[in-house]
């Protein structure tokens, strides 16, 4: 499984790597710029990403935005819906009404941090992912 | 007709709340794109239960058509499907959500609830009798293909991976603490009844204070910490039986959504003020009014966006609800406005000539202009549009208002748009000792 993540905070994106390692190839990205790049490539590249997990507050472009540009880059190559990438939004922010605008724009799942893992795991299961 | 009044409130109350509830279901449904198995069987819950409180209050114009979207909805159920959103199913809820708010609407506003009905019931049951013969399908594709989403709570404890410590970010105050919301409910009367009891007691402050009113620093501290007891009681019985405007807000926008796309025309809603609380049992009226005016603006006072783009005009139109509190803190102002054409003079005139208010001929005039378009009955649209045009809307929103105790007028330029201006006044305000004091003047051989 290849796995994007995107995350300005160090300590956040150590832990959420390492735990994602034993999933598969994970490629790790430090702000929105760089995961909507490092998306791109991997598209002309053939290589799709199967899940990218997101950090919404993060600087120079946002989760949410680079949520909405994967989903316009999918959308203009016509990518199969099982090609989609599954998009995780993680952040401390868990108020209501962020996370269902957050779904409206496309993501397949929310967690909010700090990250239950247990659950997390078991979330990557019901997606079936691993 | 005491009896009567009470029941209808009730049944008022019952039945905006399972419209909500059926507004969430939509929503959900909308989210994931379709009604699930366990969403229709929600919807058939409240389904039944609206069915069996509008039979009991002879509410026929509100039983008839639920009858017939419980009978869609038993389709469904018997065959265990999962209906797709963007199917016929959604069109004929919306409907009929649609048709039974109205109806709850004139409940509010103290009209009867008259609506036929018929026509509703009728679009229900061909839709059902086309599924039957095989003529319409709205089935989604499986279980599997609905997009199931996925929201993980916090982790309270944070947690240690590996060598790095989980950074805690800074979360909101109380993320990660169990969800159950424990509450109570109260009935209006308790409510009540505890209102009075702190009226008591303000009365009794006041009377205590009278015998110190020229040396209050000697009232002694056990009195003042009684005293410290009542003010929370009253800041919160005033906090808890009032709410805050801007829990209408989602309301409205979606109101104008749906207005937006069917009158194919481009509005947008700003709420202002949205922190400013009225009392909670007076926010049904309130929203009525509101809707009934925002349905003005958006049918007769926003242009197509040709029309405004030739006017000079950017093509999305802008309605404008502002809440302010008054200066004194006794009431509300509300101030619903747009940019759109202004009342068209011309055409009130002419109307208000054919229905006699004014002579043939004659042009309403700035001062005549509120007492005329707020006439009941009064309407230079259409009959029968999707919105207005009935001349109900601004009648019905003026009486709201003057129900809660206040008014409602409208101010226009031709060209550039209406702007209606409420007030009310909070009906009882919690009164201080001193406060009690000052008012009643209060003689202490009394």
């Amino acid at each position: 499984m290849r796995i994007l993540i995107a995350e300005d905070d160090y300590a956040s994106r150590k832990s959420i790597s390492r735990f994602l390692q034993k999933y598969g190839e994970v490629d790790i990205t430090v702000d929105g710029m760089e995961a909507v790049k490092a998306f791109r490539y991997a598209l002309e590249d053939g290589e799709y990403y199967d899940l990218v997990c997101l950090d919404i507050m993060m600087p120079y472009l946002d989760g949410i935005k680079v949520l909405q540009m994967i989903r316009e880059m999918e959308e203009k190559i016509a990518l199969p819906e099982e090609r989609c990438a599954k998009v995780i939004m993680t952040t401390a922010i868990n108020d209501a009404e962020q996370v269902r605008a957050a779904f409206e724009y496309g993501c397949e799942g929310y967690v909010a941090k700090p990250i239950d893992l247990e659950a997390f795991h078991k979330v990557l299961e019901k997606m079936g992912m691993v | 007709m005491a009896n009567s009044d009470s029941m209808a409130e009730l049944f008022l109350e019952e039945c905006s709340s399972l419209l909500q509830e059926y507004a969430a279901v939509e929503e959900t449904a909308q989210q994931c794109g379709s009604y699930t198995v366990e969403a229709l069987n929600e919807l058939f819950r409240i389904t039944h239960t609206i069915k069996g409180d509008a039979t009991l209050m002879l509410y026929e114009g509100i039983a008839v058509p639920i009858r017939a979207f419980e009978q869609l909805l038993a389709h469904y159920r018997s065959r265990k499907a999962e209906v797709s959103y963007q199917g016929g199913f959604t069109a004929r809820f919306r409907n009929l959500f649609n048709y039974v708010e109205a109806e709850l609407r004139k409940l509010e506003c103290g009209e009867v609830p008259d609506g036929d009905g018929k026509g509703t019931e009728q679009e229900i049951l061909c839709y059902l009798a086309k599924l039957n013969a095989g003529e319409a399908q709205d089935t989604a594709k499986g279980t599997g293909s609905a997009k199931q989403l996925f929201y993980v709570a916090p982790n309270a404890a944070g947690e240690k991976v590996g060598k790095t410590e989980w950074k805690q970010e800074k979360t909101q105050p109380g993320a990660g603490v169990a969800v159950r919301r424990r509450s109570i409910a109260i009935s209006e009367e308790e409510l009540e009844w505890l209102q009075n009891i702190v009226r008591h007691g303000n009365e009794a402050e006041a009377k205590l204070l009278c015998g110190y009113r020229n040396s209050l620093e000697l009232i002694p501290a056990e009195v003042m910490g009684l005293r410290k007891v009542l003010e929370e009681l009253r800041t919160w019985l005033e906090v808890s039986s009032m709410e805050q405007l801007g829990y209408l807000t989602v309301k409205l926008r979606r109101i104008i959504e749906e207005m937006s796309d069917s009158l194919g025309k481009e509005i947008e809603l700003t709420v202002v003020g949205g922190d400013v609380s009225v009392e909670r049992n007076r926010l049904g009226k309130i929203s009525s009014a509101l809707l009934h005016l925002l349905r003005n603006c958006a049918d007769h006072g926003i242009e197509k966006p040709e029309e405004r783009i030739a006017a000079g005009k950017s093509p999305t139109g802008h309605i404008l609800v502002k809440y302010r509190m008054t200066e004194d803190r006794s009431g509300v102002l509300i101030e619903v406005s747009d940019d759109g054409a202004g009342f068209q003079m011309e055409a009130i005139s002419r109307r208000a000539a054919a229905m006699g208010i004014i002579g043939e001929g004659e042009r309403v005039s700035e001062q005549q202009l509120n007492e005329v378009i707020f006439t009941p009955r009064f309407s230079t649209g259409e009959p029968g549009g999707n919105y207005s045009g009935r001349g109900v809307g601004l009648d019905a929103a003026r009486r709201c208002f003057e129900e809660l105790g206040g008014s409602l007028i409208a101010e226009s330029r031709e060209g550039c748009g209406v702007r209606f201006i409420a007030n009310y006044h909070y009906a009882v305000k919690n009164v201080t000792g001193e406060e009690f004091l000052r008012r009643e003047n209060f003689d202490s051989r009394r």
